[in-house]
C-alpha cells in the first residue's frame, strides 16, 4: 500500500475542508465527492440514486458559481 | 465535531484502497485519461469526472463567497468573470454527456467527455494562476 498516496488524500481532504470553512461554506459536498472517489475504486455499478445525487450536487454548485457577480 | 468525524471517515475509507495511485490520479482533474472508442465513457468514468468537478466548484464557490463578503481584494470580481467564461460552457455539455452515456452513444460521449475534461482542466489552470484554491 502506498502510504504517501494515502497521506496525499488526507491532506487534500483537510485543505478542501479548511478552505471551505474559512469562506463560511459547507464542506460536505466536496468531502462527499472525495469519499466517492475512495469508494469508486472498488465499487460495482452505480445506482440511479447515486448518479442523481452526484448530478444534483454538481448542477447546484455550477449554477451558484455562474450567477452574475 | 461532525467535521472531524467526517474527516476520520474519509481517512478510514481511503485506507483500505487496493490501488491508491489510481485514486490520487482521480483527484487531479487535469490528469484524466482521454476517452476514446477503445476507452469508452462508462457511468463510473462520468461519475468520477463529476466528483472531481464538485471539488473544483466547491473551491470556486468558496472563493466567490469570500469575494462577495469583501474578504479579498475587489479584483476578485474580474477573476470570477474570467473563470465564468469557462464555467458557463459546462452545463449544456454536461446535460449532453449524461444523455449520451445513458443511451451508450459512445461516438458523441467520447467527444463531449473530452471537451468537458479539457474545459475543467483549463478552468483549474486559470484558477490556480489567479491564486484561487481549487
Amino acid at each position: 500500500m502506498d502510504v504517501l498516496a494515502i497521506l496525499a488524500i488526507v491532506n487534500k481532504v483537510i485543505l478542501v475542508a479548511n478552505t471551505l470553512i474559512q469562506a463560511g461554506q459547507s464542506a460536505e459536498p466536496a468531502i462527499t465527492a472525495l469519499i466517492n472517489f475512495a469508494k469508486g475504486i472498488n465499487r460495482g455499478p452505480l445506482s440511479a440514486e447515486q448518479i442523481a445525487q452526484t448530478d444534483a450536487i454538481l448542477d447546484a454548485l455550477i449554477a451558484r458559481f455562474n450567477e452574475d457577480i | 465535531m461532525k467535521l472531524i468525524r467526517t474527516l476520520l471517515l474519509a481517512t478510514a475509507l481511503s485506507a483500505p484502497l487496493a490501488n491508491c495511485a489510481q485514486l490520487q490520479t482521480a483527484l487531479d482533474v487535469a490528469s484524466f485519461t482521454n476517452a476514446s472508442i477503445a476507452n469508452p465513457v462508462t457511468p463510473a468514468m462520468l461519475n468520477n469526472l463529476e466528483n472531481a468537478a464538485i471539488v473544483v466548484f466547491a473551491g470556486l464557490n468558496a472563493y466567490r463567497s469570500s469575494c462577495v463578503q469583501g474578504a479579498i481584494p475587489p479584483s476578485c470580481k474580474t477573476v470570477i468573470r474570467q473563470l465564468q467564461v469557462y464555467t458557463r460552457q459546462i452545463p449544456p455539455l454536461l446535460t449532453q454527456l449524461r444523455t449520451f452515456v445513458r443511451t451508450n452513444d459512445q461516438v458523441n460521449a467520447v467527444i463531449v467527455y473530452n471537451n468537458i475534461a479539457q474545459l475543467v482542466a483549463s478552468l483549474k489552470a486559470q484558477a490556480v494562476q489567479n491564486n484561487v484554491g481549487v
